[in-house]
């Protein structure tokens, strides 16, 4: 099956405080060498919200977390990650608004959590491949 | 032959009930994106890209829900699986029994630049396979 150009990692409302809930995968992506990731949050009243997407090389592996993207009011971020090569390195749950380059698994998952009860709260990934 | 066993033939068939229909709509039909909105006050849409094959009812068939002005939309599974179409839910116990492939009546097909809406969906399902995606749209 050949690439997709945009997928939806996520598009969720959010309302009251949920901690951890994860998202069916995107399965397939194999052959990605770049991933352009935009999020957006909107919403009002809530303290925090995050999603942290993950990969895995397949249906049998582990999940790894691949970027984060934290949001205490509306707004867009994104980020780009790449192939390019990195030293052997241990795999660690990433800090706010951060990624891990080079890791692209052929499956991807977000993970969302959020504080506070939100008015209107939606959360978008989208991500551009290729 | 054992009645019970069909020897990949069911799995077969469904691809070549796919292939055909992938074929048709990409020598006849025209570019379409099915579209789906979440949220409320702020909302996203997820798009999907796709052929589909549109075309305008018969007079004769002007009946029920069927409204002059209505148009048949016949979609193939292939462009939703390739995007993932409406993309992730999130993951509940039991699973959701129904295919979230199959557009729903709040959905829109954009056609030529003009959003129309979902009035029905009539999934076509061959061996527990989704094959084909028949919409009612108006607007």
């Amino acid at each position: 099956m050949s690439l997709p150009s945009v997928v939806t990692l996520i598009a969720e409302t959010v309302t009251t405080a949920v901690t951890g809930q994860q998202f069916t995968a995107i399965t397939g992506l194999t052959g990605v060498s770049v991933m352009t990731l935009e999020a957006t949050f909107a919403g009002t009243g809530g303290s925090t919200a995050y999603v942290v997407i993950r990969s895995r090389l397949s249906s049998a592996d582990t999940w790894r977390e691949v970027a984060r993207f934290d949001f205490s009011a509306a707004g867009a971020k994104w980020a780009s990650l790449t192939s390019a090569s990195a030293a052997v390195a241990a795999f660690s749950a990433l800090s706010a608004d951060s990624v891990l380059n080079g890791f692209f698994g052929s499956e991807y998952q977000a993970v969302l959590t959020s504080t506070g009860t939100w008015t209107s709260g939606l959360m978008t990934v989208k991500a551009h491949v290729r | 032959m054992d009645f019970w066993s069909d020897d990949g033939q069911g799995a077969r068939q469904v691809s070549r009930f796919i292939a055909a229909l992938d074929r048709s709509v990409d020598r006849y039909g025209q570019d379409v994106i099915l579209r789906r909105t979440v949220g409320t006050a702020n909302r996203v849409s997820i798009d999907c890209p796709c052929r589909a094959s549109v075309r305008n009812y018969d007079p004769t068939q002007l009946a029920g829900t069927i409204q002059q002005g209505d148009s048949q939309v016949v979609l193939s599974p292939t462009d939703i699986d390739r995007v993932q179409w409406p993309g992730p839910e999130p993951i509940q116990s039991p699973p959701r029994a129904t295919d979230p492939r199959i557009p729903r009546v709040t959905d829109v097909v954009v056609i030529g630049g003009r959003s129309r809406s979902v009035v029905a969906s009539v999934p076509f399902v061959v061996n527990g396979e989704l094959v084909r995606v028949e919409l009612q749209v108006r607007g």
